[in-house]
């Protein structure tokens, strides 16, 4: 996870700590994790399906774990599962596991369809997200 | 309330080139088609193409996904095809899934779904891609199946939009299939893999409202998506009846004396000949004359690279560089070893249309078998009749060199029995004489043109062909091993008479006699002469050939 934008990551941890607070309890911090995710499981789903958006987000959190090991290993249940293992991690890893999940996946995507088309349809669902850099057609080779 | 006019249906161009031409001018508007064909014979890529082609903001287009490719590596592999705009994704094409909905749900909330998602985009394209895991998965009854097409056709075109299905369906599927019978428009994809090569197809099976081209048209994708190589119907001469007697001279002042002042305009001539023969020569020059006259050619190579080529013209003399330069003229190299006569057709065209070319060479006969894809050399000589009659039909000299085998038995024009297609032969030999190789050029036919029956001694010199005075005093030159004089003096022919001598003398001298023309020219009574030809026959000296209700004799 070493060469995700900085920027995307940034703008995650941003937006987390704006809801949750820096230090917010797990199930904060973990619905903070939600609000981010619902637009774009919704966006995303109706171009890759529910089944689709789910196995990207099981290798997204595959992913994240190399940068975070406390996440669990296979929540399971798409996105539902996710939140529910956040709202379970001790308090000081959530934020770092929630961003590194979400910033994994923007790179994930990124990795199948280039910077420029994932960050043309991530922006359907995150009008804000910043630019995104070169390192982010590099997922999952960390 | 009537005043007679009648609805003018918009063709929309498929952004695919040589396609619009094909369906009849482009995809009605409105129509609902079907793309169907094979696993991999380009289906989805067509249907990008066409929709790049088409969609915009205020006419956008609705991608259905259905369980077939991943929507993910779709636009992955498809945006690798140089038509895809990536600015046009989420703006003007819309990509959705529907495959929760057709795997937990029957037919008609499929059809909702489709429906409320028509509703919002108010899409001027729609694709569904595979339509046949939607029947698939469903797995319908034939009524049902049919209520279900015919309410999707009624749905999209009530809403003015003009949509595609693409689905695997193969040729025995294509009968009694409700599909089938309800889409305007069927646009059916195959690839023919023979030997080592893959040669890809598109029919359109039916186009409501407008005239296709019939038949199997070939098809090729590379990274521009697909282009359609349209059977061209070849231009009969028929269309040469209202040419004029122009000839193109080849430069080569002994051959053009020969030729009756050059090749006259929209003839195809072969130039026969062994390696080495000096066959590119020719064509190089003819070429270069007719740069230099104002009349544009192409090359066609299929056998050596374009710098090669350029190299060896510039040994022998010819700075085809400089003409290309110029515009005079152009060269395609074409060696794709899975080729096709219509693409051969196509590129010939483009660049002989390019430059408005008067002279063509195809370098040569054998390299373009050898391109063909294996399926369209097994009927070469129908290839290479529509390649000659497209090219000659415009008005084209077409210049086909074939090598030929040097054997001095016979005498062979071309290893394809080809010769027929060619209005004219000119014919270069090797000869041996007195011990030395030399060469000689003869032109052995011209259709409905005078010529010279001579044959001529000629040079391969540093500034080109040069033909020297016809060869005299020699017989039997074609033949490779000719001897001095008649052939008859010096000849021995045992167990001839003198009377034999003479009827074999006058067999040589005659152009295929018949028996009274013997009679007169050796003056010999009837019972008398046919017995010297029965002997002769017998003897193979001479051959008898019935010609119509005439016998005739030859020498042997």
């Amino acid at each position: 996870m070493g060469e995700s934008p900085q920027a995307v990551r940034a703008w995650v941890r941003e937006k987390l700590i704006r809801e949750a607070g820096e230090n917010g309890p797990p199930a904060t911090m973990a619905a903070a994790a939600e609000h981010i995710l619902r637009p774009l499981s919704a966006h995303l789903a109706r171009l890759v399906g529910d089944a689709g958006f789910e196995a990207l987000l099981a290798r997204a959190v595959a992913l994240a774990r190399r940068e975070v090991p406390a996440l669990c290993a296979d929540p399971g249940g798409g996105q539902e599962g996710l939140v529910q293992c956040l709202r379970e991690m001790e308090g000081e890893h959530v934020c770092g596991s929630a961003t590194a999940v979400v910033t994994a996946l923007v790179d994930l995507l990124a990795s199948f369809v280039g910077v420029d088309l994932a960050t043309s349809l991530l922006r359907e669902a995150w009008p804000d997200l910043p630019e995104m850099g070169d390192g982010a057609e590099r997922a999952g080779d960390t | 309330m009537s005043n007679g006019e009648k609805v003018t249906i918009r063709k929309l161009p498929t952004g695919v080139p040589g396609l619009d031409e094909v369906l009849g001018g482009g995809i009605p508007e409105y129509s609902f088609n079907l793309i169907a064909g094979g696993p991999g014979s380009g289906k989805t890529t067509l249907a990008h193409q066409i929709l790049f082609a088409n969609a915009t903001v205020e006419r956008p287009a609705l991608y259905f996904t259905v369980l077939g490719e991943p929507t993910l590596k779709m636009l992955r592999y498809q945006q690798q095809f140089r038509f895809f705009d990536l600015e046009k994704v989420g703006r003007c094409i819309h990509l959705l899934n529907l495959s929760q909905v057709v795997l937990e749900q029957d037919l008609s909330q499929v059809l909702a779904s489709i429906a409320r998602d028509v509703d919002a985009a108010n899409p001027a394209f729609v694709v569904v891609d595979s339509f046949r895991t939607v029947t698939r998965a469903a797995r319908p009854g034939e009524m049902e199946l049919q209520s279900f097409v015919q309410r999707l056709a009624l749905l999209l075109t009530s809403w003015q939009a003009t949509s595609f299905l693409v689905g695997e369906y193969v040729e025995s599927e294509m009968r009694d299939n409700p599909v089938l019978t309800v889409a305007d428009g069927i646009l059916f994809l195959t690839q023919a893999v023979e030997r080592n090569s893959i040669v890809r197809k598109l029919q359109v099976v039916k186009m409501r409202g407008q005239a296709p081209v019939p038949g199997l048209h070939v098809f090729r994708i590379t990274d521009d998506g697909l282009q359609v190589f349209p059977r061209l119907h070849v231009r009969l001469p028929a269309v040469r009846e209202a040419k004029e007697d122009q000839r193109l001279p080849t430069g080569i002042p002994g051959l053009d004396e020969m030729l009756g002042g050059g090749i006259p305009q929209g003839d195809a001539v072969l130039v026969a000949g062994p390696s080495g023969a000096g066959k590119s020569l020719l064509t190089t020059q003819f070429i270069a004359e007719g740069a230099s006259r104002g009349e544009p050619g192409v090359i066609a190579i299929f056998e050596e690279q374009i710098g090669d080529y350029l190299a060896n013209a510039r040994t022998l003399g010819f700075d085809l560089d400089a003409m290309i330069r110029s515009g005079d003229v152009r060269i395609v190299y074409l060696r794709p070893l899975d080729l096709s006569v219509d693409e051969t057709l196509y590129e010939l065209q483009e660049r002989a249309a390019a430059v408005s070319a008067k002279r063509v060479v195809v370098d040569s006969v054998a390299g373009f078998e050898m391109a063909l894809a294996p399926t369209f050399r097994e009927d070469f000589r129908e290839s290479l009749y529509r390649l000659v009659g497209a090219l000659t039909g415009g008005g084209m000299a077409v210049l086909l060199p074939t090598e030929v085998t040097e054997s001095f038995l016979d005498l062979r024009f071309s290893p394809h029995l080809v010769s027929f297609l060619a209005d004219d032969i000119i014919l270069l030999r090797y000869v041996e004489i007195e011990g030395r190789l030399r060469r000689v050029i003869a032109v052995v036919k011209m259709r409905g043109s005078r010529h010279s029956h001579e044959i001529r001694e000629f040079e391969i010199t540093g500034s080109g062909l040069v033909v020297g005075e016809p060869l005299r005093g020699y017989r039997g030159i074609l033949s490779g091993m000719p001897v001095p004089g008649d052939g008859l003096t010096q000849a021995p022919f045992p167990g001839l008479t003198d009377r034999e001598m003479l009827v074999l003398r006058a067999v040589t001298d005659a152009e295929e006699p018949t028996v009274p023309e013997l009679a007169r020219l050796t003056a010999l009574r009837r019972p008398a002469l046919t017995l010297a030809l029965d002997r002769l026959v017998a003897l193979s000296y001479a051959v008898r050939v019935k010609e119509g209700d005439h016998l005739v004799y030859r020498r042997a």
